[in-house]
C-alpha cells in the first residue's frame, strides 16, 4: 500500500473492493450451496439424472442474480441478443471465452447445460460441489467426444469453450477441433454464441485487480445455428471434416468482431 | 520385414490426406502438436492407422511419450519388430 497512486487512486480502490466483493460471494456462495442443498438434493430420493437436472434448474436460477449483482456493483453491464435460443435443450452451445465468467452468463441462459470444464474445478472447494451436483464433464476424460456426444443425445444442452482456455489476446484466435468432432459424432446443430468485452478485463495474464475505471460492457450475441448436415452428408474423411468445420466456427467469431 | 521408411511414408501420406497436413512441413523433427496442428483425436486415427501396418493393436497411451513425426516412426517400428520376431519364434 506504500506503492505510489495516482488521482484515481480512490475511485480504483471502490472498485477493486466491489471486486473482491464479486469474487467473495461467488466464492462463498459455491461453499455453502456445497454443504447445504447440494448434499440435500443427494439424499432425496431422486434418480441421478433428475438430481443433475435439479441441480442445474438451481445454477440457472442462481446465476442471474449473480450477475444482477455484479451489475449493481457497477463491475459489468450485460446485453444479450437472441437468448430465447438458448431455452430450448439439446443443443451445443460454442463460445468464445474472453473473461472469466463466460461460462455463468451462459449457464444463466442456457436449460438443463451440462458443461465442459476444467478438471481441477472438481477439486477446488468453492467449486466441487457445484460441479459434481450438476454433473459436468472433466475436459481430461479419456472418452471425452463420445461422453460429450452422449450427452447431447440424451437430450441435455452442453457448454463448450473450444478455444481449451481463456481467449489469449496475444495469440491469435484459434479453435481446438474437439467441438467440431462432438457435433459430428452426435450430428448435432453448433449454436454460436459470441461473447465481446469492453474493455478487456479479467483477460489472460490480467489480475482481477488491474482493472480500467469504466464498468465492462458484455455483449452476448446468440447466432443463427451452424448447420451440421452439409458436414455430416459429405463423404469426405471425418478429421478434414472436422478441420473444415473449425474453421467455419472460427469464421463467425472472426467475422463478429 | 517392415522397413522404416515405409512407415514414414504411410504416416507422411496420412497426414498429407487425412490431416491436409502441408507435405513441406512433414520432416523426422516436425513435432505433431505445435508443428502439424494433429490433435489428441487424431492421434487415435493414427494408432489406427498404424495398426494396420504392424498388425499388432496399439493403445493411445503408447502415444503419450511420442512428440515429433521421428517417434512415430520409431515407436512403430519398435512394435512391428517385437511382433515379427514373436511371430518367428
Amino acid at each position: 500500500m506504500t506503492e505510489h497512486v495516482g488521482d484515481d487512486a480512490p475511485f480504483l480502490s471502490t472498485k477493486v473492493l466491489c471486486t473482491a466483493l464479486g469474487f467473495t460471494v461467488f466464492g462463498a456462495a459455491g461453499l455453502v450451496l456445497s454443504v447445504t442443498v447440494f448434499p440435500l438434493l443427494y439424499l432425496l430420493p431422486l434418480g441421478s439424472r433428475r438430481r443433475v437436472q435439479w441441480a442445474r434448474s438451481l445454477l440457472q436460477g442462481l446465476f442471474p442474480s449473480y450477475i444482477g449483482l455484479m451489475e449493481k456493483l457497477r463491475l459489468i453491464r450485460v446485453r444479450t441478443t437472441g437468448a430465447e435460443a438458448l431455452d430450448e435443450s439439446g443443443q451445443l452451445i460454442v463460445a468464445n471465452h474472453p473473461s472469466l465468467l463466460d461460462v455463468v452468463y451462459l449457464i444463466a441462459l442456457a436449460r438443463n447445460a451440462n458443461c465442459v470444464v476444467k478438471t481441477s474445478l472438481f477439486y477446488n472447494p468453492f467449486t466441487a460441489g457445484v460441479v459434481r451436483a450438476a454433473g459436468y464433464i472433466r475436459n481430461d476424460s479419456a472418452d471425452l467426444v463420445e461422453e460429450c456426444a452422449a450427452a447431447l443425445l440424451s437430450g441435455e444442452s452442453l457448454i463448450i469453450f473450444p478455444e481449451g482456455t481463456r481467449t489469449d489476446p496475444d495469440r491469435p484466435f484459434k479453435f481446438l477441433r474437439g467441438a467440431a468432432n462432438i457435433a459430428l459424432q452426435a450430428g448435432t446443430d453448433i449454436r454460436p454464441v459470441v461473447i465481446r468485452c469492453k474493455p478487456a478485463r479479467l483477460m489472460k495474464h490480467q489480475a482481477w485487480h488491474e482493472m480500467s475505471k469504466e464498468t465492462l460492457e458484455v455483449t452476448l450475441t446468440v447466432c443463427p445455428p451452424l448447420r451440421i448436415g452439409p458436414y455430416t452428408d459429405s463423404n469426405d474423411p471425418r478429421p478434414r471434416m472436422s478441420r473444415r468445420l473449425t474453421r467455419d466456427l472460427e469464421n463467425i467469431y472472426l467475422g463478429n468482431q | 520385414m517392415l522397413e522404416k521408411k515405409d512407415i514414414y511414408d504411410r504416416l507422411a501420406r496420412m497426414m498429407v490426406e487425412l490431416f491436409e497436413v502441408d507435405a513441406g512441413d512433414i520432416r523426422p523433427d516436425a513435432r505433431l502438436v505445435e508443428d502439424l496442428d494433429i490433435d489428441s483425436i487424431d492421434a487415435v486415427d493414427i494408432a489406427v492407422e498404424m495398426q494396420d501396418l504392424t498388425g499388432r493393436k496399439i493403445h493411445p497411451e503408447e502415444f503419450k511419450e511420442i512428440s515429433t513425426v521421428q517417434d512415430v516412426v520409431d515407436a512403430v517400428f519398435k512394435l512391428a519388430s517385437s511382433e515379427s520376431s514373436k511371430q518367428s519364434a
